[in-house]
């Protein structure tokens, strides 16, 4: 296997970028801390519950849920192990989690690293599944599920999405639902596996003291190769505008909670570039040095616990403001105010080059562990980006992209809002 | 050994030290400043109301705007001031992190930025004069009360928190281990700007105080920090004694919500505190019992009972006791409950096997030598050891210590652990 040695002497960093034979790519960035860490991510979430591969005349959709219930039975082995005390016997502390757009496989470990990525590689290309094994691990998730429903926040933040999106699956809970997966069978479980989790349409990370030939060897051991399935993903047409302007409900919580949405529907800018502009405009407009925050925290209208931030995904992306107020209403009506008053009179630059300094700074603070690094890696890798090139892309963000941003993207009719009251 | 993460301690006045952790693998440099108080609901009242009140402006950067642009100016460096408990000890910490001199791609100096800031904040506080009495700005200290309030009245938001402080307050009532930190209204309403001022001038002159900078380009740090307490006259007052426990009958505590999960906490005396020479067989016990992905409660409560998502122990080692959590369903509660039970038993009557005590050794040598990694896991890893009056330690030595643990230590440690609280947070039930 060849490795490209790329390195970014602004920022100090260097990785080692190659592609398997069996199609996984590999990344090794090379760290001097305690830990090293390790992931193994495939590029499949929540939203891909409608797909097909060369194999198969039509679109098969699935349950809600599967990326994550298949994340969560992949330890179990089919000789009765665990691949979680796997790992814990060596010392090395897994993980894994997934999201609408990918889901990722982990260990951190000081020692045994080579070990620990042996058993990594085996047990996530190893499935097994009964259907005794399917019915347990409905009891743990539909705790899970439950805990989530509990989290005011979390309930805020989907009835956005809900209110944002008519159709795409962004909208729906990752988890699924109790009833979705009630509904989840073997069967599927190992059609999802064979689809998204062939070594083409995954990427390993390791972050620390490995090297690029060892972890090489151990992926012409233990990665399999088979025929590589062409995925094809189906989102439907999504229109522009939202679903809903304004929805509220009650929940147990102390004051009023808000989330309001802003959905972006071109998607020609690339990722990164979306997210500097964005990030940068979102800080100088609302951040704790504008004056909206300012005006808005003295009159007690909202408190530090205020904050907006642009989410950038696989086909979708959103702007979002978040927080707690007596009057969520009187705060949207600000927002929207602001943004009308900011096109009239033109955007301070001052700000804007205060607010991407401050980006670039927390972009950089990224590299500080080998675990910040990895899992920023694999997000903005599943996107088309590269947490490497993303300091200089936001260094290169212009007043000029700025401006254009505002005025293209920041349209009242694309914007709602999602509202908790207490009860 | 390794050399990093070792703490180098010098006085610069009276009660106020600098520990420097010899640390170059972030970005970022890493600077705390932790006053030390006892524990009481005046002090958390008075501290919490404080820490705010602070970072709302200071002479220099007068409003929250100013020092918010001043932090975004120096690459989005992070300021706060925060209070926690350490056992039954209040510290108010200011801490902040910044991009290191070398990564400003503008060439400013952020160290000797971020260390006036912080002289700026801490010791040139926004005041005015009301009737003779110098003060704290009255409209900061008014703004900042409501969103006390608020902040407090927002605890329920997070279920499993709320669970978790609502078990300790009936576990250790009438103890200070009980009290809030963020204070209670009654206690924080009364405090006028003047009386904040005064407590405020007190913890600079009386309360011992723990600097921790974690980073490079020090050059100097010692004088620049030594030069913030040049005026101010110290005469510093000895922390308590930790106090023995109360022993008293077991509390069973019971509430109702509108929730879907139900929360179940138990508590617990260890009999011991974390600088007891049996600690680290303790420590060993916890991460076997419920403190990893390979413990007894995650793999028998979760994996094979199927009864929860969450489920793990945590103490609280500087007070000296601990806690079992356990997300479930309500329907679920004593199977849980004895399931918890039965897990703890078996440690007792050593019915674990070799494996066991190994794999829970080995998660603890990897936990420690990480905390290495992170500045501000060190500094509060080192905060928690200097309360405790262990001066002479280290990640290292804690691992050393650990591998010379027995089984029948861990079976000592387990027998000492002794039931002393059960609470239960559970869904309301629709009127029939």
């Amino acid at each position: 296997m060849i490795f490209d040695l790329k390195q970014y002497t602004g920022i100090g960093e260097s990785c080692y970028v190659g592609r398997h034979a069996s199609g996984l790519e590999v990344v090794v960035i090379p760290k001097n801390h305690a830990s090293s860490y390790a992931l193994l991510g495939t590029r499949y979430g929540g939203i891909d519950t409608t797909f097909k591969t060369q194999k198969e005349e039509d679109f098969v959709t699935v349950p809600d849920g599967i990326a994550h219930f298949l994340e969560h039975k992949l330890f179990e082995n089919e000789d009765g192990t665990d691949s979680l005390r796997l790992f814990t016997a060596l010392g090395a502390r897994p993980n894994a989690y997934t999201s609408s757009d990918m889901t990722a496989y982990l260990f951190s470990t000081t020692d045994n690293m080579y070990k620990n990525l042996e058993i990594l590689l085996k047990f996530v290309y190893a499935p097994y599944f009964t259907n005794e094994t399917v019915q347990k691990e409905i009891g743990i998730i539909g705790q899970e599920i439950r805990m989530g429903k509990d989290n005011p926040y979390r309930n805020m933040y989907y009835a956005l999405l809900e209110s944002m999106y008519e159709k795409h699956p962004v909208r729906i809970e990752v988890a699924g639902s109790e009833e979705s997966i009630a509904r989840i069978t073997p069967e599927i479980l190992y059609r999802c596996h064979s689809t998204f989790y062939h070594p083409s349409n995954m990427t390993l990370c390791v972050c620390g003291g490995f090297s690029p030939e060892q972890v090489a060897d151990l992926c012409d051991q233990y990665v399999p190769r088979s025929e590589k399935p062409i995925i094809e993903n189906k989102f439907p047409e999504e229109k522009e505008g939202v679903v809903v302007k304004r929805v509220s409900q009650k929940m147990p919580v102390a004051l009023p909670l808000f989330f309001a949405g802003l959905k972006l529907h071109d998607l020609s800018l690339s990722p990164m570039q979306a997210y500097a502009e964005h990030e940068i405009l979102l800080d100088m407009l609302f951040g704790t040095g504008s004056d909206f925050y300012g005006r808005l925290y003295e009159k007690g209208l909202i408190n530090d616990r205020f904050e907006c931030a642009c989410n950038v995904g696989r086909s979708y992306r959103y702007c979002l403001w978040q927080g707690e107020s007596r009057d969520p209403d009187m705060v949207y009506e600000q927002i929207l105010r602001e943004l009308d008053e900011v096109k009239k009179a033109g955007l301070d630059r001052g700000a804007f080059e205060r607010c991407k300094k401050s980006l670039y700074g927390h972009m950089v603070e990224n590299f500080n562990s080998p675990m910040g690094i990895g899992d920023a890696f694999m997000d903005w890798h599943f996107l088309g980006g590269s947490l490497f090139a993303l300091p200089s892309a936001i260094a290169a963000v212009s007043y000029e992209d700025v401006m254009t941003c505002l005025h293209r993207d920041y349209q009242p009719e694309n914007m709602c809002i999602s509202i908790g009251i207490p009860e | 050994m390794s050399q990093y993460g070792l703490l180098r301690r010098e006085q610069l006045a009276d009660g106020v030290y600098l520990n420097l952790i010899a640390h170059d693998k972030t970005k970022t440099n890493h600077l705390s400043i932790c006053f030390l108080s006892d524990l009481c609901p005046e002090t958390a009242a008075a501290g919490s109301l404080l820490a705010r009140v602070l970072i709302r402006g200071c002479t220099k950067y007068p409003t929250l705007r100013d020092v918010s642009r001043q932090l975004d100016a120096c690459y989005g460096a992070d300021l706060d001031i925060g209070v926690e408990k350490y056992g039954e000890t209040h510290v108010m910490s200011f801490s902040c992190n910044w991009l290191k001199d070398r990564f400003a791609y503008d060439g400013m100096k952020t160290t000797q930025t971020m260390l006036e800031m912080a002289k700026q904040i801490l010791f040139y506080p926004l005041l005015e004069t009301k009737q003779d009495k110098l003060a704290f700005k009255e409209e900061y200290v008014k703004s900042e009360k409501e969103n006390l309030y608020d902040a407090i009245a927002a605890e329920i938001n997070n279920k499993a928190s709320y669970a978790k402080k609502k078990m300790y307050e009936h576990m250790c009532k009438n103890e200070s281990f009980s009290v809030s930190v963020m204070g209670e209204k009654e206690t924080i309403a009364p405090i006028t700007p003047d009386e904040l001022y005064a407590y405020y001038v007190m913890l600079l002159k009386r309360a011992p105080v723990e600097i921790f900078f974690a980073g490079s380009g020090e050059e100097d740090l010692a004088k620049t920090l030594q030069g913030f307490f040049e005026t101010i006259s110290r005469d510093v007052y000895t922390l308590s004694e930790p106090k023995k426990d109360i022993v008293r009958e077991e509390v069973t505590a019971e509430e109702t919500m509108d929730i879907n999960q139900a929360h179940l906490v138990l508590g617990y005396r260890m009999g011991m505190n974390m600088k007891d020479k049996n600690y680290p067989a303790f420590m060993v016990f916890n991460a076997m019992f419920g403190g990893s992905v390979s413990s007894r409660l995650f793999s028998v409560i979760r994996e094979t009972m199927h009864l929860c998502y969450t489920v793990n122990s945590a103490p609280e080692s500087i007070k000296g006791v601990m806690m079992v959590y356990a997300g479930i369903a309500e329907e679920n509660r004593e199977k849980a409950y004895n399931g918890i039970q039965e897990q703890l038993k078996v440690i007792t009557m050593g019915e674990f096997t070799d494996k066991e005590l190994e794999d829970a050794r080995a998660v603890l040598r990897n936990q420690l030598q990480s905390i290495t990694d992170s500045p501000a896991t060190l500094v509060s890893w080192y905060l928690a050891r200097l309360i405790c009056g262990l001066v002479d330690t280290s990640p290292e030595k804690t691992i050393e210590a650990l591998e010379k643990v027995t089984r029948e230590a861990v079976i000592a440690a387990a027998a000492h652990v002794t039931e002393a609280c059960v609470y239960f947070l559970s869904p309301e039930r629709s009127p029939a």
